[in-house]
């Protein structure tokens, strides 16, 4: 029964359990390769440097863009490499899967598991490299706070917090749309793209573009992903975005679910 | 006629075909496309803000990064990356039996993958050009015939530097990322984060003698009548930069095919 496990206190420690089994054996896997881990992490400092030298640029002719001044700015940067960090190490692997799962079979016989299905497609893996670039984006981050002169509130910290987790929600929901599309696609190699595209949208705060541009990420909510948390940490945010945001993640996810669960009752399987 | 030159043209139906056939991978390319529109969206933004952009305003600004997008499509060069894969699995080894340079093989596959993105994104351009009164190349015909001109030197430029960066696999097995560090390091001198015109202009004059620009900002520079210092004088530059590539290539492959060991199973 697809599904239908139970997730009581003892399910969640089962599946957290689990979670560490799968997570330590990509570990053991990914860890062979070091000199690999060493070159990914010498390319992400270049990037996180190269992003913020970049926006520079802009700043040659005014001192702030649409009310954003540099130091601002690369709080948001910082926040984007964060977010992105998260998409490729928790998501990215695991959605990049999903294609052969379908085409070869696989996912036949992860159904079978007694485990819940929608949680194995998910987590199954995990983007070891890329668990520096979050830490990293903070970092970033925290320049761009000591380059503005701010030390943000506890207040400022927990809203903070509260909107970095709506936004690796969010990204989550997306990723689970897509596997769902996959699915039901079967020959879906360009996925990925959607979602790489969808965080590239959130390197700028979306006060950078002009409307309707503006408006259009604020609804498709690439405004979550990086302005608000950035605008949490700065004291900017719209208190009411705290209410907002948890609930616009919480349904998104729930539509990811069953939009995952539809696809697998139309899913006829493919081993032979 | 040597003997590849003929192969070339059934060489690059078949490149077509594959690009064709992968097209989850044409999805990417189009991706691609993305973030010159973001600095774009970002530059509108300052225009509109910023009365010190001398010359630049918004039509101005939507045609350069339009263009580049083509550009960009043109010079966005896999071939470090392939090389790279291609060492790993040992399909170097199958290349290198074949009676055509491995060089010529892998510029093949790029030109012919070129066959089916550039129409669709020139005839995108054409489009906008002629229906949006805001896209405009007010260079004249001597001009956009030197910026196609440009665009097929930009090309390449372009896969020999790929491809010289792509030999650095024979040494280690990050020749994808060392290119794309120098790619990094480029953006900033080859018009890719702003116009060349808007920097300052030591940074100018310093980007005309590096080989970036001529594999991104150029040919567009020409399309605008934006370009900074001589049209003439740029076309040598990328010249000898071509031929400063091709000899490196020639010494960094004698070196490293010697050191090669073919990987297969």
């Amino acid at each position: 029964m697809i599904g239908s496990v139970a997730v009581g206190d003892r399910g969640l420690r089962r599946y957290f359990g689990l979670l560490a089994i799968f997570w330590r054996s990509t570990f053991a896997t990914e860890l062979e390769y070091r000199a690999n881990f060493f070159a990914r992490a010498a390319m992400s400092v270049f990037w996180t440097v190269w992003a913020a030298l970049g926006v520079r640029v802009f700043f040659q002719f005014s001192d702030s863009i649409a009310g954003w001044d540099y130091g601002e700015l690369i709080v948001v940067i910082g926040m984007f490499f964060s977010v992105n960090g998260l998409r490729q190490a928790l998501f990215e692997p695991n959605l990049d899967r999903m294609t052969e799962y379908v085409r070869n079979g696989t996912l036949d016989f992860l159904l079978t598991k007694p485990v819940n299905t929608q949680f194995m497609v998910s987590f199954r893996h995990l983007g070891v490299y890329n668990l520096l670039d979050p830490v990293l984006g903070l970092a970033l981050s925290a320049v761009g706070l000591a380059v503005i002169g701010r030390r943000p509130s506890v207040a400022n910290l927990a809203s903070f917090t509260v909107m970095l987790a709506v936004a690796v929600v969010l990204l989550y929901a997306l990723t689970l749309s897509l596997i769902a599309a996959a699915v039901r696609l079967v020959n879906s190699d360009g996925l990925g793209a959607v979602a790489f595209v969808t965080v590239e949208l959130s390197r700028f705060p979306v006060q950078l573009y002009r409307n309707p541009v503006q408006t259009i990420l604020t609804i498709v909510p690439v405004a979550f992903l990086t302005t608000f948390p950035a605008q949490a940490m700065l004291g900017r945010l719209d208190p009411w975005l705290l209410v907002v945001g948890p609930a616009v993640a919480v349904s998104t996810v729930g539509l990811g679910s069953i939009a995952f669960r539809r696809s697998l009752r139309s899913y006829a399987g493919a081993s032979g | 006629m040597p003997e590849w030159l003929r192969s070339y043209p059934q060489l690059l139906r078949s490149a077509v075909q594959v690009t064709l056939t992968y097209r989850g991978r044409l999805l990417f390319m189009f991706a691609g496309a993305l973030f010159p529109m973001l600095l774009l969206f970002v530059w509108l933004t300052v225009a509109s803000e910023s009365s010190t952009l001398p010359g630049w305003d918004a039509g101005r600004f939507v045609s350069y990064y339009l263009a580049a997008v083509v550009v960009n499509d043109i010079t966005a060069s896999e071939i470090s990356w392939s090389f790279d894969a291609d060492l790993r699995t040992g399909e170097l080894a199958a290349k290198l039996l074949r009676p055509f340079p491995v060089f010529h093989q892998y510029v093949a596959t790029e030109a012919g993958s070129r066959l089916v993105t550039v129409p669709i994104f020139g005839a995108v351009l054409v489009v906008l050009t002629v229906a949006v009164p805001m896209v405009a190349f007010p260079s004249g015909f001597a001009s956009l015939v030197a910026a196609l001109v440009a665009a097929a030197v930009a090309f390449v430029l372009a896969v020999l530097m790929s491809s010289t960066f792509a030999l650095v696999g024979f040494w280690t097995t990050q020749s994808g990322n060392v290119y794309m560090l120098w790619w990094g390091l480029g953006a900033f001198v080859s018009g890719w984060i702003a116009p060349l015109a808007l920097m300052p202009s030591w940074l100018q004059h310093t980007a005309e003698l590096l080989p970036f620009r001529y594999a991104l900002g150029f040919p567009v520079e020409l399309a605008l009548g934006v370009e900074t210092g001589s049209a003439i004088g740029g076309f040598a530059i990328a010249f000898a930069w071509i031929a400063a590539f091709i000899v490196l290539y020639a010494l960094l492959w004698r070196r490293g095919i010697r050191h090669f060991q073919a990987v297969s199973g």
